[in-house]
Order: C-alpha cells, then sequence, then structure tokens
C-alpha cells in the first residue's frame, strides 16, 4: 500500500556499487603496513596501532640455551584461552627449547621451522604474513607469536571466552522438541546445525561484514537442494552491504530485504537449530551472523510466519488445529476491534437484537466515541506490552497489576469505557500472541490501527476496502525472488496441504515449490515399497562427492547387500 | 518530481476521505432503538388531515459501570400522529433527543381499526422504503388497538418487539398461529391485494398476549378474522403446519357402547400437495395430505391395547377425517364467506395453465374462486405410540 511513497527512495541508494572488498578495514595503516624482521619494530608498530589499549598483551621471552631467540606473543586478553598460551606455546617453546643441546647448530633461520613443526603442540596454527590479517586474528582471539629476524607470524588458535552455553530459546518455546538453541557464539552455532544435519551437502560459506566490526557473517545451504539462484541472490547482496558495524542479525536484515516499506517481513529469523535443519531440508538458504543467537532464513513468503517447528512433531491432526488457531487468531487480531467500531457506530441494524441492547447499554454514559475508545484501550494495551519487555522482572509485575487494573477494572468503573471494550482489546491481545514470529506479530498489530481509522471512516466498507489494500500490498511483495503470498497467489493445488491444514507426514512427499529446490521430493513415504526404491536412487544421487574410501566402503555394503538378498533397505541405508 | 506527485497523492488521498465524511457514523447509544411499531386509528382528532397514531417502543438503557448495565423494566412507548407513518416518525424526531433508528425494529403490529379503515399496503410502504428497514420484520394484526400490544411489558424478554418475533418463532408447537413477513406480505397483497397476516390478541390485565389465529385482509383491507383451528386447517394448504395436536375421540368405544374416550395426536411432519383439473369447464383442486405422527395422550388405556395394528390403523382414519373437516371448514369459510383467494389457488392455476388463466383472470376473484371445487383427502400415519402402551 506504500508503493507510492517508493518514489521517495533515493535512486540505487540501496544497490549502490561497493568499491572495497568485503571485510576490508577502513583506517588508513592497511595500506602500507607489513612486516619488518626486527621484532622489535614489530612490537613497536603493533603497539602505535592499538594505541596503547590495555587489554592487548604483548608477551615477551627468549629461547635457546643462551636466550638468543628473542620471541613475543601478543593476544587479546579475555579472548584467549589462557591454559592453551601456556602449555601448549610458552611450555613447549621455553621448555623444547632448553632441551636443546648448546652448539647443537640451530641458527636463527632454522628456529622458525624448528618451533612451527616441531615445538608447538597446539592444534590450530597457521603462518601469516599479511599485516592486516594477523591484526584480525588477535582480535578475533587467536594468540600471534612473533619470531625476531622472520617476517612471518605464527597464529595459534587459542580461542577461548566466556560464553552463555547453549540453552532453551526464550522467544521460541515448543512443547515438544527439542531443548538447545543457538547462542552468540558462530561456531557452536555451525556445530549445531552439523549435528543435526550430517549431510555432506551441506555447504557452510564464511563471510566478513563490517568495516570496523569485522563481523563473521555465514551463508548455509544443502548445495543440491537450495536454489541456485536464491544462493547467488544472497551472496550478491551479503557483498553489497558496505556498513561499518553489524551488531546483530536485524542489521542484515534489514540491508539486504527486499522492501523495507513494508510492515510484513520479508526474511524469517529463528534461534531454534532444529527449524534451521528443517528449513534447510525444505531448500531454504539460511544466514547465521556471530554474536547473535537469531538466525536468518529465506525465502519466506507469507504463510511460513505462521508454522511453528513444533507443527511437524505433534501428529497432524493436532498441528492442523493449532494452524486454524493462528489463521483465526490473526483474523481476529487485525479486525475485531474495527468490526466492533463499524459495527457499533455505523451497522448497528446488523447485531442481533439482544446483543444490541446489552451493546448499547453498555456504552450508555461512556464519553467517547468507539473509535476514540478502541484507540485508547489499544495504545493502553501496546503501553503496557512495552513496559513489560523493557522493565525488569519484579518491577514488571507491578506493571501488570496496575495496568491490569487500570485497563480492566478502573477504566470501567469510571464509565471510560465500555466492558465489552475491554473484552475485545483482551481477546485481540491474547490472539495476537499465538502468532509464533514476533515480526509478524508486529506487523499485524501495526495493521490493526489501520484497520480501526479505516472502519472509524468508513465502516464495515472501510474494513473491506483496508483489507483489499492490504493484500493487493501482500501480494505484490516479493521475499527473494519469491512471491510473498505463495502457493496461494499463483495458487499450487497443493497449496492448503502445508499451510491451512499440516497433511499427515506420509502425504507430504514434496518440499514446498516456493523455495524453487532442485529435487521436489522429499521421500517420505514409508508405506510404498516402489517409492523407497526411488528414494533410495535419489539418496545415491546425493553422495556424488563421497571420496574414495567411502565411495569403496558403500560398494563393499552394496556387496553385502546383495548376497543376503532381499534385505529391508531404507534402514540399511540410515 | 517524486517528491511531489507522492505529496500530491496524499492530499488527493486526503480529500477524498473528506468527501466520503463520516456521514452515516453514529454511536450505538445516541442511536433510538427501534424494537416494535405500533400503527392505530387517532380517534378524536381535529384535524381531518392527521389519521394515524404512531406508536414506537425503544427500550431505555441503563448505564454501564460494573454491573455491565442493561435494559430497564419499561420501554419508553413513544406516541406520535401523521398523516402519513413517515411524518409521524419525524414528529417522534422532535422528541427524542436520540433519532429514531430502525434497523431494529423487527415487529409491526397494525391495529383493528385503522387496518379495516386504510390500505394496508400504504401503511406499509415507509417499511419497504426506508433503507434503513429489514424486510424479514413480523407484521401482526392485533385484535384491539396496537398500544395495548406496545404497552405489554412481557416477563421473560426486555421488549415486546423481542416477546412478539420469538413468540412467533414457536409455531411449529401448535400452528396455530402463523408468522407473517414483512417481504411476503407484500408479495401477497401485490398479487390480488389479499393476505393472511398473523393475529395477536392482547389480554385484558394487560401483561401478556397471545398469537392465534389470522387476520384476513381483502383488497388491502382487514375484513374478518380466522380462528385458531381454521388457520391451521389454511396452514394445511399451504404445506405450512409444523406441529400442533388434534384430539379425537376413540373409534372403538362408540360401537361398543363403552365411556368415550379421547386420544390425542401430535402432529410430526406433514406434506401436502395441490392439483387442479379444468377439464369440463370446471376448475377441480385435489389436495392431499400426508400426516405423520405420535400418540401423545390415549385415555382407553385400560381398555384397549395401542400394540394392535388394527387399532391403530382404524386411530389413523378417525385422525384423518378430522384433519380433512378441520381443512374444508377453514377453506369453506375463506371461499364461502370472504370469497378471497389468499391461499394461492389462483397462482397456482397461472402455473400450471397460464393460457386458461389468462382467459379467466379478470373474473377470477368475484366469479371463478367461489365456485372452484376443492377436493380434500388426509391420509395419516401414526408413526411412534410413545413410552407406554
Amino acid at each position: 500500500m506504500f508503493e507510492f511513497l517508493k518514489g521517495l527512495r533515493k535512486p540505487g541508494s540501496r544497490n549502490k556499487k561497493v568499491n572495497l572488498p568485503i571485510g576490508r578495514p577502513v583506517n588508513e595503516w592497511t595500506n602500507n603496513s607489513h612486516f619488518k624482521k626486527n621484532l622489535g619494530d614489530n612490537l613497536e608498530l603493533i603497539r602505535k596501532i592499538y594505541h596503547g589499549s590495555s587489554d592487548i598483551v604483548f608477551r615477551e621471552f627468549s629461547g635457546g640455551t643462551n636466550k638468543e631467540f628473542k620471541m613475543a606473543i601478543i593476544y587479546v586478553d579475555g579472548l584467549v584461552d589462557k591454559t592453551i598460551i601456556h602449555e601448549e606455546i610458552l611450555k613447549s617453546i621455553m621448555l623444547e627449547a632448553r632441551a636443546v643441546k648448546p652448539n647443537s647448530g640451530i641458527s636463527k633461520r632454522e628456529i622458525y621451522q624448528q618451533i612451527l613443526s616441531r615445538t608447538l603442540t597446539a592444534a590450530d596454527i597457521y603462518e601469516e604474513e599479511d599485516f592486516k590479517r594477523v591484526l584480525l586474528a588477535i582480535a578475533s582471539g587467536d594468540a600471534v607469536l612473533l619470531i625476531d629476524g622472520h617476517d612471518t607470524a605464527i597464529c595459534v588458535s587459542a580461542r577461548g571466552w566466556e560464553n552463555r552455553g547453549v540453552q532453551e530459546p526464550v522467544t521460541e518455546a515448543v512443547v515438544r522438541g527439542p531443548r538447545d538453541g543457538f547462542t552468540e557464539t558462530l561456531r557452536t552455532n555451525t556445530a549445531l546445525l552439523r549435528r543435526r544435519l550430517r549431510d555432506p551437502n551441506l555447504v557452510i560459506k564464511s563471510h566478513v561484514i563490517g568495516r570496523r566490526t569485522q563481523t563473521d557473517v555465514v551463508v548455509a545451504y544443502l548445495q543440491d537442494l537450495a536454489s541456485p539462484q536464491i544462493v547467488k541472490e544472497v551472496e550478491k547482496r551479503l557483498g553489497l552491504i558496505d556498513v561499518d558495524g553489524i551488531l546483530e542479525s536485524g542489521f542484515i536484515e534489514q540491508l539486504i530485504e527486499d522492501d523495507w516499506m513494508t510492515p510484513f517481513p520479508q526474511i524469517q529469523y529463528t534461534e531454534r537449530p532444529d527449524a534451521v535443519a528443517g528449513q534447510l531440508l525444505e531448500g531454504k538458504v539460511v544466514i547465521m551472523v556471530d554474536n547473535t543467537p537469531f538466525v536468518l532464513v529465506v525465502p519466506a513468503p507469507f504463510m511460513s510466519f505462521f508454522q511453528s517447528p513444533e507443527d511437524y512433531y505433534q501428529r497432524w491432526m493436532f498441528a492442523t488445529f493449532s494452524r486454524w488457531i493462528r489463521v483465526l487468531s490473526t483474523l481476529i487480531t487485525l479486525t475485531l476491534p474495527g468490526l466492533y467500531i463499524a459495527l457499533s457506530s455505523f451497522h448497528p441494524g446488523m447485531i442481533p437484537a439482544r446483543l444490541v441492547s446489552s451493546m448499547a447499554a453498555a456504552h450508555e454514559g461512556v464519553p467517547f466515541p468507539a473509535f476514540i475508545e478502541a484507540l485508547l484501550m489499544t495504545i493502553t494495551l501496546e503501553l503496557l506490552m512495552e513496559a513489560g519487555i523493557r522493565l525488569p522482572g519484579p518491577i514488571g509485575q507491578t506493571v501488570s497489576i496496575v495496568g491490569g487494573l487500570v485497563i480492566g477494572d478502573a477504566a470501567v468503573s469510571a464509565n471510560l469505557v465500555s466492558p465489552l471494550m475491554v473484552i475485545v482489546v483482551a481477546l485481540t491481545a491474547i490472539s495476537s500472541f499465538t502468532i509464533p514470529n514476533y515480526n509478524m506479530n508486529f506487523a499485524i498489530r501495526v495493521m490493526r490501527f489501520v484497520v480501526i481509522f479505516a472502519a472509524a471512516i468508513l465502516g464495515l466498507l472501510g474494513i473491506v476496502l483496508m483489507m483489499l489494500l492490504i493484500l493487493t500490498h501482500l501480494v505484490n511483495l516479493k521475499s527473494f525472488g519469491v512471491g510473498y503470498m505463495e502457493p496461494f497467489a499463483p495458487f499450487k493445488t497443493r497449496a492448503p496441504f502445508d499451510t491451512f491444514i499440516r497433511a499427515p507426514l506420509p502425504f507430504l512427499k514434496t518440499r514446498p515449490l516456493y523455495s524453487r529446490p532442485q529435487q521436489t521430493y522429499r521421500g517420505i513415504d514409508h508405506r510404498n515399497d516402489t517409492e523407497q526404491g526411488e528414494v533410495m536412487e535419489k539418496s545415491d544421487d546425493m553422495m556424488p562427492k563421497l571420496s574414495k574410501q567411502a565411495r569403496a566402503y558403500q560398494d563393499d555394503m552394496d556387496a553385502k547387500r546383495n548376497r543376503q538378498g532381499d534385505m529391508d533397505e531404507g534402514h540399511e541405508e540410515e | 518530481m517524486d517528491f511531489k506527485r507522492c505529496i500530491s497523492m496524499i492530499l488527493c488521498m486526503i480529500m477524498a476521505l473528506c468527501l466520503m465524511g463520516c456521514w452515516d457514523q453514529k454511536e450505538i447509544e445516541h442511536r433510538g432503538m427501534v424494537f416494535s411499531t405500533g400503527i392505530d386509528k387517532l380517534i378524536e382528532t381535529e384535524d381531518e388531515q392527521k389519521k394515524y397514531l404512531i406508536s414506537f417502543e425503544m427500550p431505555i438503557l441503563s448505564g454501564g459501570g460494573e454491573t455491565g448495565g442493561g435494559v430497564l423494566e419499561k420501554p419508553w412507548i413513544l406516541a406520535t400522529t401523521g398523516n402519513t407513518v413517515f411524518e409521524a416518525v419525524r414528529q417522534a424526531d422532535i422528541r427524542s433527543e436520540r433519532p429514531l433508528f430502525f434497523a431494529q425494529n423487527k415487529v409491526l403490529v397494525i391495529g383493528e381499526e385503522i387496518a379495516q379503515q386504510e390500505d394496508i399496503r400504504m401503511m406499509l410502504d415507509f417499511f419497504l422504503r426506508d433503507h434503513e428497514l429489514t424486510r424479514n420484520m413480523n407484521v401482526f394484526i392485533v385484535k384491539g388497538t396496537a398500544l395495548e400490544v406496545l404497552n405489554v411489558v412481557p416477563y421473560f424478554s426486555d421488549s415486546v418487539g423481542d416477546y412478539l418475533r420469538t413468540l412467533s418463532r414457536v409455531k411449529y408447537k401448535s400452528s396455530r398461529f402463523r408468522a407473517t413477513e414483512l417481504s411476503c406480505l407484500v408479495e401477497d397483497l401485490k398479487r390480488n391485494g389479499s393476505a393472511l397476516v398473523s393475529r395477536v390478541i392482547p389480554s385484558s390485565a394487560g401483561d401478556e398476549v397471545k398469537l392465534a389465529g389470522a387476520a384476513v385482509i381483502k383488497n388491502n383491507r382487514l375484513v374478518g378474522w380466522l380462528g385458531e383451528i381454521e388457520n391451521r386447517g389454511t396452514l394445511f394448504i399451504q404445506d405450512k403446519v409444523e406441529g400442533g395436536s388434534i384430539v379425537v375421540s376413540c373409534p372403538i368405544c362408540s360401537e361398543l357402547g363403552e365411556r368415550a374416550e379421547t386420544i390425542t395426536f401430535e402432529i410430526n411432519n406433514v406434506s401436502s400437495k395441490k392439483e387442479v383439473d379444468i377439464r369440463g369447464g370446471k376448475i377441480k383442486f385435489g389436495i392431499v395430505i400426508n400426516v405423520e405422527g405420535t400418540i401423545q395422550e390415549h385415555s382407553g388405556w385400560q381398555y384397549h391395547d395401542l400394540l394392535e395394528q388394527e387399532y391403530i390403523r382404524r386411530m389413523e382414519k378417525v385422525v384423518a377425517t378430522e384433519i380433512t373437516r378441520e381443512v374444508q371448514a377453514a377453506n369453506n369459510k375463506l371461499q364461502q364467506e370472504f370469497a378471497v383467494d389468499v391461499l394461492g389457488y389462483g397462482s397456482y392455476l397461472k402455473k400450471t395453465h397460464p393460457d386458461f388463466w389468462e382467459e379467466i383472470e379478470e373474473q377470477w376473484n368475484e366469479t371463478f374462486f367461489p365456485q372452484v371445487e376443492v377436493d380434500i383427502h388426509s391420509n395419516v400415519m401414526i408413526r411412534r405410540i410413545g413410552t407406554a402402551t
């Protein structure tokens, strides 16, 4: 509906070509600094760059019997695991070096190779000549070992900082389902994902975005499922981002979404690894950002915001019922206050006779028209919700008590609002919470105000017009090239089976087509033998990149299987 | 350029909103909700121009607050006068600070006297023409004055309108009255100016009413009444009977010379069919009424066993005879006494024999209809005898 406002957008403001490659820092020193042979010079340079920050630790020490080899370790205090530094670096070098007999002939030139290949016992080490990469390594929690006389740094991965650990997601609670949620550490998150999808086709590609924050951003998808166009589009949009900081995946979401002039979200977020794994299996593309548990999923059409991962864990009737409840509550949230206004101020003739007298009686003595009354109450509700989110727990209780009293009781006793309006607003509030996605919940809540205004101006006609406008707008939206209202517009015959009803799993044989998966067949039917065979063929195709060893093992298994005759192949493959 | 276009579009939209305005918007408690309307003859008038006394029933709503509010016991019966209905409505608008609102007016009561003297179609015209009103409103003709009915304070319902409307839905229990909707009534009147309208009789104590029988309208004026049983007879012909009871005396008792016993038969299911024969220049209608029902009371339980087939068959015959008699009586009254075709004989003839109808249409009401021979036959089947023998 905001189509006409699009003229306001500066031409090409978002699609401006970025000259800098991803992750290039803005500081001047990056362009001309490089390592020198002299350790003292190098340390001086790094000290200067960090402006004497107190959390950067420079540990200078000497090795060799005559202390002839000068070395230094640089790391950020708090980002590294000190035991690794002690045990794997300092102890090894100092003790090992002491064990070398004097005059054993190790020169300054050889000591570098000696340390790299023999002395350091840390698991993850690499050489780095590029000065700015070394700086990034220090900031990321690696310990950097500099040796006098060499212009190459040895980076030891000693990352180990305080983190929250895997906990149950707060925003997406389920009754049935795994209890682990993503954390703020990207590596933990990718591990949670890899644990669920052992398929080698799971691609996890890394990017660094943010000139100053240098945030790790990961794009994950199933190589043989996800649409190459969508993957390419995601990477293209990520590549165009040019900001100095990415603090949360919300930044990425807002910078790569299709249309910002709409309340409706076009990218889904979740903090549940099981939901992400399910989305990947549907052929979607996932964007994970370091320092946040919220993971983005694209493409995200309208109906996907009304699905909960739990829908697939519960039996189908239960899941279908809860989806109906969600659709119903969305309609209630969107239209109920508007309907109340329209019916009571424009069309009292449409209300049943008994209800109309009690409605009128309830409104008797209320000084405001129904529109102001509804606005008053819904704004109060929004205030309460906002206050409830921001305030710490103990004070939050006070707010809810005071708010509950004000909304429910005092306002009615003081004849400021009618009791019916309280019921309408309460019902609206409860309904709005059943929408699983907070983003969509917010969009619907905002649109509710628009519907209230439309109802106050034109009554039922206004509601109908506004709903038409909203629908038109929804149909016009796109999420990464996918129609927002798919599979309803354009309509697919199987559309209702994974939207309004969650069909029994044996019938959900195809992946949702809106994510344009390369393979549409999901192969979930375990009751039909011929189709079982088809599944096996497909799963064979899925493994083209197996190593020789793995392939040999598989051939061996196949031979065994043939010897055993008609075995149940499906379970063998698992 | 873009910015200008955008601003002008927003301005256009705002202007459009002003044009439309909120002309229909009015808070629910600021409307004078009319629940029922009564039309009476204005007596003792000096002004010859005014002929209607129109009363509106508007429930008085108590305020909200913690009790929640509700309808107070006695509604305001606002009575105004006027030469036309709409004039009377505007008269009411100068006396009620809440303008009258008719969308909830579901009941229209017409007094006996005005119905006899004035054109009923004319009275209904406002109720058909005004956009606020709904056509499914119930129309009653009262034996007495409409004001009497509107002044009744019902025991259960909040308003007389609700009382009458709910009461007329209980037709399935007795079929002793009829429910007349405005839309159907107007259709009947349009056909030949005649119709049957449900009759309401206020009690002398003024605390209740009963729906009983029907008012016969001929040439848009009230000409007479049908009683409760006669009304049911007409409903049989129209295939609109939904229930009711028929009391007959036991078929065997009289033969055996025993004490006469009564049997109460309850009608459960009725279907009736019309047929017409115009051979030989005579118009002859045949009506077959099939009735299914239950024995509700059987006072001869000590003499006769209801499990006997033969007994049941004889009982069915007795009930059928009773129904035929009842229908015949009602039909005769309409055909001979009132000479008014309200049961749709003419329209049936028009549907089945359009050419013949065109020939006789002019003289149908006066000449042909009273001469029409109506042959009534009823079949009764007793489906259940209840839970005692």
